[in-house]
């Protein structure tokens, strides 16, 4: 399928493309047409499936030959194949659509930019460089070469694998920048991944790109959009990067999108796995979309800390024939620190018999062994041992089982206490950096009065506590200044139709502890009057409190998931009205929750 | 006007009534022409940092207080770079080093020896010498310490530092000996009362009993600060202070409460499970295990038998030790939690 669009688009007169990419009119009547043929548009999954069936047409003897790696095979190749995190990916599209817009124009005498607010004097987006962060496998990578791709770009990636000095960057990066492809029209866009574990002077080079104002004769301004990906924003080289980047987070995948996506690419290339053995296969690796393809084609199923860990907490009666791990067997694994946070991590979950607590207790000092500075890895293999001879027990219940289980309502929940190491390391660093914000957002005399301990044990909580006072006016101003000597403001954000003071930093995330969503509505009345109150002091700017709304009923924007609210952004009001040639259904799946309400054009979204 | 904290705090010495001895003596040293270096240690919300600031006035006068912040970025070995906020005026320079973590040495090294090595610029200051308060002493490694008791002998002529720690028994021996050691003690039950009292009077706070005042007080284990805040937030939800009236308790502190009561109401394995959640969720909410695992075993200890308590207790400092130690903090929370459920189970 894939293939014959893009021959179609090859086949059009270049003269009706617009200025590179594919136009989208087209991309549409191509989904028409092979929607007409039976293949339903919204269905993602069959997308990526569809050329592949006529390549696997021939009957293959080998119950499963996977030639190519199953993770470059079924990478999306087209913005439809995208699975997950839609409003980023859209946020994408419509950064690069400014740039594509902006390119265009460039150059061009009398055709000035249109004059949008989130642009430049040359239509450039007002973040020359789109920051895509999230954890791995979920598809930042493939999401922007697909982009740059779809938007008529030619991708060069500058990865870890290149040498990244300033020097060399300024040279490379800086005439590609400047030029189009020799081969072909298309001007090339930059994708620096993993940037986080680039030099500090890599970023520098960036920087001095992104900050070339005005020319002098015969130098060129940055006309060509930097995407860079990386794995944790919080980074240090990322420190004087961020204020110029568009942020856009990837989250991970819900696990239904992801395991309809896994059970297609199994019933193309024919392999047998039932939705339960997926849903473990995903849970293991984390919902990392890469990862379960890896284990899927090399059908290991379970990652190192399983393989290992499941004999040592499993009776001997449960291995099927399988002999409990040696010594030799647990040192030759290597891993010893995912053995263990593996074990530590279902060791409770397993069925042994202890009325007195007292196994844990005595786990408890081998921990001491291993998790000190002078810890090695034999250290870490005793550990291990240890668990098998205290937690073993014949006749216990699988372990895998109440893995199983575990995981399976860890996925369901969102509150702080059933996330993953990875997610609670993010929170954690989330947290800091809103306090820090906080902190030195505050007047001087009392940021030189808290430390940032106090700020958090005592401060924090208590300033929590003052913003839903009762509605008295006395009461409300005091509260209003003192709100505004630590610099915390409210920020109106509208969620799903209901209107929310959100205290701006988020400090409420550091401190509050249970989800307080349903008491937060009620004292949004108060929370007004104290946002009017903290104006009528002239004491805000009211700049900094304005309606963040989303215009579009869609409210393609506001993903109640994302952390930071003051993420979302603003999406213009509908364009000049472009006659709209078809309109287009969109489903959304899981990951997504804001389900479309009215129809709305590809116009609004893309924008072309 | 701003938080009552702040808007009550007094700024020189003639304000501040709690410790009036000490509060006379220091005042002397001030006024004399040499000043030693100082370490003033107490429990949170003593009034450390008041006197601090106290002395400062009296030192250089009302300078001390046009304070500004900056932020510092220092090379941290190699290619590393650490960024460290600093509160600074003409006068003094106030840092928290253990913000820098274990590479607070650096901090000591390069900051420290930058502002040693300057002379007073003010040609009219009162003093030749420039004052750097040290925050969180007790939380300096024990590099940074080695680091810094060259530095105190070194450049007296320019230089008297004034450090404040919660606790004394962290910091070495030899930088004890080059300071004058000020205990501040934590205010009396009685005393935080009678500040309340005075406050809610100015703030015009109807408090219909001094009880919920005495409440307060005890609710803040004798923490000036916290209680001040407290009365804050109780005048911002209640009407009037009456004696049922309910003292908040900070977020965190109650979550640890319920999980103190849940631990000796159920020493079961399935409840371990369940602990470990929150002890999860508090560690992302990036309260300090040392913190949780005290927190814990204050609460704990009320609610068990007497017989129970050494046990609990050498088990707290034991694990303690080992957070201390170790990098992984949940194993050894959770550790501490099962050693308290078999001690419980036990008996």
């Amino acid at each position: 399928m894939l293939r014959y669009r893009q021959k179609s688009v090859q086949e059009a007169d270049p003269d009706t493309r617009k200025p590179f990419g594919v136009p989208i009119y087209e991309l549409l009547t191509s989904l028409k047409r092979k929607a007409e043929d039976g293949d339903l548009p919204n269905d993602v999954s069959k997308h990526s499936g569809a050329s592949n069936t006529v390549k696997s047409s021939k009957p293959s003897k080998k119950r499963r030959k996977i030639s190519p790696m199953l993770a470059q095979k079924y990478s999306p190749n087209e913005f439809f194949d995208l699975i997950g995190n839609d409003d980023s990916n859209r946020r994408i599209l419509k950064w690069m659509s400014t740039w594509e817009r902006a390119i265009a124009n460039y150059g061009k005498k009398g055709n000035k930019a249109p004059a949008l607010e989130d642009v430049d004097e040359y239509g450039r987006p007002l973040h020359k460089i789109l920051l895509i962060s999230g954890p791995p496998g979920v598809g930042k990578t493939t999401a922007a070469h697909v982009i740059a791709k779809q938007k008529g770009f030619v991708p060069l990636e500058v990865n870890a694998s290149d040498e990244r000095g300033s020097k060399v960057i300024r040279e490379k990066v800086g005439i590609a920048l400047g030029s189009h492809q020799v081969i072909s029209t298309k001007p090339v866009c930059i994708i620096a991944d993993e940037v986080d574990g680039a030099e500090q002077g890599f970023v520098k080079s960036l920087m001095y790109l992104v900050n070339k104002k005005k020319p002098k004769k015969g130098d060129t301004i940055l006309m060509r959009p930097i995407i860079a990906v990386c794995n944790n924003l919080y980074s240090s080289t990322l420190h004087s990067l961020r204020p110029h980047c568009e942020i856009v987070r990837f989250e991970r995948h819900a696990p239904a999108l992801l395991l309809r996506r896994l059970s297609r690419i199994c019933e193309l290339e024919n392999i047998s796995k039932s939705t339960k053995e997926l849903t473990e296969l995903a849970t293991i690796n984390q919902f990392d979309m890469r990862a379960c393809l890896n284990s899927l084609q090399f059908d290991s199923g379970e990652d190192t800390g399983f393989i290992v860990t499941d004999p040592v907490l499993l009776a001997r009666s449960q291995l099927n024939g399988k002999t409990p791990l040696t010594f030799s067997q647990i040192e030759s694994c290597g891993d010893h620190d995912k053995m263990l946070d593996t074990l530590f991590d279902q060791y409770i979950y397993s069925d042994f018999v202890d009325d007195r607590v007292q196994k844990p207790s005595k786990i408890s000092d081998f921990y001491e062994l291993t998790d000190s500075r002078f810890a090695n890895d034999d250290h870490k293999s005793v550990l291990v041992h240890a668990f098998g001879s205290l937690f073993r027990r014949p006749g216990a219940n699988g372990l895998s089982t109440s893995i199983s289980s575990h995981f399976n309502t860890t996925s369901q929940q969102k509150s702080t206490k059933n996330l993953t190491n990875a997610q609670r390391y993010e929170y954690k660093r989330l947290s800091e950096s809103v306090l820090s914000q906080v902190l030195n957002g505050s007047e001087p005399i009392i940021r030189a009065t808290i430390s940032k301990k106090v700020a958090l044990l005592e401060f924090a909580p208590f300033l929590t506590k003052l913003v839903c006072p009762l509605n008295e006016a006395k009461r409300i101003e005091s509260v209003a200044r003192a709100l505004k000597s630590v610099g915390l403001k409210f920020q109106l954000i509208s969620e799903e139709a209901n209107f929310n003071y959100i205290l701006n930093p988020p400090i409420e995330q550091v401190v509050v502890y249970n989800d307080k969503a349903n008491v937060r509505i009620g004292q949004s009345l108060t929370r007004g009057a104290i946002s009017q109150a903290m104006e009528q002091l002239g004491l805000t700017n009211s700049a900094n409190n304005t309606l963040v709304k989303d215009t579009s009923a869609a409210s393609t924007d506001s993903n109640p998931n994302t952390k930071q609210p003051q993420d979302n952004i603003n999406i213009p009001s509908k364009r000049t009205a472009i006659p709209a040639t078809g309109k287009v259904w969109v489903q959304f799946s899981e990951g997504f929750s804001n389900a479309v309400r009215k129809p709305i054009t590809w116009n609004d979204l893309f924008d072309s | 006007m701003s938080l009552w904290v702040h808007e009550f705090r007094p700024s020189n010495f003639a304000e501040l009534d709690l410790n009036e001895r000490l509060t006379d003596n220091l005042r002397q040293l001030c006024t004399e022409e040499e000043l030693p270096h100082l370490l003033l240690y107490g429990p949170p919300g003593s009034g450390k940092q008041t006197r601090v600031g106290a002395c400062l006035q009296e030192l250089f006068g009302a300078g001390s207080r046009r304070i500004k912040i900056e932020s510092r970025q220092l090379d941290a070995g190699g290619s590393k770079k650490l960024e460290i906020t600093m509160v600074s005026s003409v006068y003094h320079v106030e840092i928290t080093p253990s913000e820098a973590g274990n590479q607070d040495r650096f901090v000591v090294q390069e900051l420290l020896k930058e502002i040693a090595q300057t002379q007073q610029i003010d040609q009219n200051a009162k003093h030749r010498y420039k004052v750097v308060v040290i925050n969180e002493a007790d939380h300096l490694t024990r590099e940074a310490q080695a680091a810094l008791r060259r530095t105190m002998e070194i450049y007296t002529s320019n230089l008297r530092i004034v450090m404040v720690a919660t606790s004394l028994s962290p910091i070495m021996e030899p930088i004890r000996s080059r300071t004058l050691l000020v205990r501040v003690p934590a205010p009396s039950e009685d005393e935080i009362a009678k500040v309340l009292q005075s406050i809610a009077a100015a703030k015009r706070v109807s408090v219909q009993s001094d009880a919920v005042l005495h409440k307060i007080a005890a609710t803040s284990q004798r923490n000036m600060r916290k209680a001040i805040l407290m009365l804050e937030a109780m005048y911002a939800q209640n009407e009037q202070l009456t004696e049922s009236a309910v003292v908040p308790l900070a977020d965190w502190e109650a979550v640890i409460k319920k999980e103190a009561f849940e631990i000796v109401k159920s020493p079961t394995t399935s409840k371990l499970a369940e602990v470990r959640g929150t002890n999860y969720e508090l560690l992302s909410h990036c309260i300090p295990p040392q913190i949780i695992l005290r927190t814990l075993l204050l609460q704990i200890l009320p609610l068990v038998d007497a017989k129970a308590a050494p046990g609990i207790i050498e088990a707290a400092a034991l694990f303690d030790h080992r957070i201390r130690l170790g990098t992984k903090a949940i194993f050894h929370l959770e550790a501490f939690v099962a050693r308290v459920m078999n001690v419980l189970s036990s008996r």
